[in-house]
């Protein structure tokens, strides 16, 4: 290897880690000033080696050992959210937004790794100039597998390829599709004993179809995250007001009402600022069915959707809503487990 | 079965054809989460994860597209889950950790100082650098041409991983890797050819404008 005659691929690799010594280092370094080919090549691995992102942290998220970084794991896709309902990507780098996870789990998350999903994705998936300007943002899951499943578009799949190509944490976690695929490919084991979906598994998705979250409602209609954080919030601030309205004292009653069936209803204007407490009566309340009649005009409310909180101290609250008909609200607790059937609270988005 | 019981609202066989099919796939979903349980924070957490992940599965098999293999599809599902939560509790941990040091941190103006005070890139020399990442992006985007390309450039060429160890992490052969590489130097010696780059300077000092094609 004196010369030209052949160019030393490994060795230059291994020179460039540092890993060579001796003559072979020599014979290296020979070559290097004498090939400009070669040295090019070093040239561009050297410069890819200072750009290449180690794992953040003593021990990176899929287990590479990398020197530390102070700053927290970046994590989160490079796409920005769509918006949505199919596409949000609930995993913003924001580390405030950790808490809500656990909360949007099942609300969306359940889009997140899907393959094959309709994300709208548009013009928001990565680009070079994007991986180039900040790669400090992990790929979202989903992409990574529709990157190794070869389904993304030219210009993602270049810009997931330049990601991955000095992304260790990426890196590994296409080692992990690859298992999984492989894994898939080699054989079927459905006769091995034991296969039988076990009774946790059915439980799960029995309380997700019992859940009323899991009929889709009209967006326009439905609450989002923000707004039942304010409405929480407003539960709070105005307790006393919600209180005095529940009984009844600024509310003269009819008579053969009883103020315990007083029911308290904040109205929130739609940017989710509060306007005041409205009593509503209880009418009737058969099994699973909840009735309400408004002491307000009735066109006030007429048609607007009513929303019942059920749960806040569970990891996913619950909202069952209704409509208000000539003053009239019907809640149907149906398909809501026993135990949660105890609204801790009632709102009204009024525009 | 299950998307045509889905599709008629037949919840009571859309169960039964569920059933069967976690009965012949549990195995992979086992496999592919249990295979990576030391990389979650918990005993249960496996188990967190498989539930979830067949959670998915119920939820995402209306938008199997029947292209591949159906324990393809779920093993991706149980990948996907699996990676969401391990980056989870690693994001966690890491927020903690920055949250625990900062409130353990009653300095900060001195850091603040330190870090003020503590010299830069110069604006011409951020705006190399920053050339340079662009051109960088750009050779990556065009010379790899998939994931495997991606896998061998950041293993084998950056991080010295050996053959073999890619070979068995990544399910290939050793001589894909070679191969690989090798097809991978001829096309960054093209890429480089093509922009005028034919010497190590001029790729240093970026001379070249990156989006010459």
């Amino acid at each position: 290897m004196s010369s030209k005659d052949r160019h030393p691929e490994r060795e230059i690799l291994e020179f460039i880690n540092g890993t060579l010594s001796g003559l072979s280092r020599e014979a290296v370094e020979v070559h290097l000033a004498q090939c400009s080919k070669c040295a090019a090549v070093a040239a561009v691995v050297s410069a890819l080696k200072k750009q290449a992102r180690t794992p953040s942290g003593p021990e990176g998220e899929f287990g590479n050992k990398g020197p530390s970084q102070s700053s927290p794991v970046a994590y989160g896709s490079l796409l920005p959210s769509p918006g949505g309902p199919g596409g949000v990507s609930t995993h913003g780098p924001s580390p405030a937004g950790s808490k809500d996870l656990e909360f949007n789990d099942l609300l969306q998350e359940a889009d997140v790794s899907r393959p094959a999903l309709n994300r709208g994705m548009g013009d928001a998936r990565p680009t070079l100039e994007s991986i180039a300007r900040d790669s400090s943002a992990h790929l979202h899951a989903a992409d990574l597998a529709s990157f190794f499943y070869g389904e993304l578009p030219k210009e993602a799949a270049a810009a997931a390829a330049c990601h991955v190509a000095i992304c260790a944490d990426c890196a590994s976690a296409i080692s992990l599709y690859a298992d999984s695929d492989a894994t898939a490919n080699a054989g079927d084991q459905s006769t091995s004993p034991g296969s039988k979906m076990s009774e946790e598994n059915w439980r799960l998705i029995n309380e997700w179809e019992e859940n009323c979250l899991a009929n889709p409602r009209p967006e326009n209609e439905a609450p989002n995250r923000e707004m039942l954080e304010r409405f929480i919030e407003i539960l709070r601030e105005h307790k006393e007001e919600i209180e005095r309205v529940a009984s009844g004292r600024n509310h003269p009653l009819e008579i053969g009402t009883g103020a315990h069936q007083i029911v308290p209803v904040v109205v929130l204007d739609s940017s989710g600022g509060f306007r005041g407490v409205e009593p509503f009566q209880r009418i009737s309340r058969p099994r699973g069915l909840e009735a309400l009649q408004s002491q307000a005009p009735p066109n006030r409310f007429n048609n607007l959707p009513i929303h019942a909180l059920l749960g806040a101290e569970r990891k996913y609250p619950m909202v069952v809503s209704g409509r208000i008909s000539r003053g009239c609200a019907e809640l149907d607790y149906g398909s809501v487990k026993t135990g949660l059937v105890q609204p801790v609270g009632y709102f009204i988005v009024e525009n | 079965m299950f998307l045509a019981a889905t599709g008629r609202r037949d919840s009571a066989a859309a169960h039964e054809c569920f059933e069967s099919l976690i009965s012949r796939y549990r195995w992979l979903i086992n496999h592919v989460v249990h295979s990576s349980r030391w990389r979650l924070p918990a005993w249960d957490s496996a188990d967190d994860v498989i539930c979830r992940a067949v959670f998915k599965v119920y939820k995402g098999l209306s938008q199997w597209r029947r292209q591949g293999k159906l324990g393809s599809f779920i093993a991706r599902i149980a990948t996907s889950e699996l990676i969401d939560t391990v980056r989870r509790v690693h994001r966690d941990k890491a927020w903690d950790s920055a949250t625990a040091a900062k409130e353990g941190n009653t300095d900060d103006q001195s850091v603040m100082e330190e870090t003020i005070a503590a010299p830069g890139p110069s604006p011409e020399a951020q705006a190399a650098m920053c050339e340079q990442r662009i051109m960088l992006a750009r050779l990556l985007g065009d010379v790899c041409k998939d994931w495997k390309d991606s896998i061998i450039v950041n293993e084998y060429i950056i991080s010295g991983i050996g053959a073999k160890e890619i070979a068995d992490k990544y399910g290939m052969t050793e001589d894909l890797v070679y191969q690989r590489a090798r097809r991978l130097k001829v096309r960054l010696l093209k890429w480089l050819s093509d922009r005028g780059i034919t010497s190590a300077d001029q790729f240093l000092t970026g001379t070249v404008v990156a989006g010459r094609a």
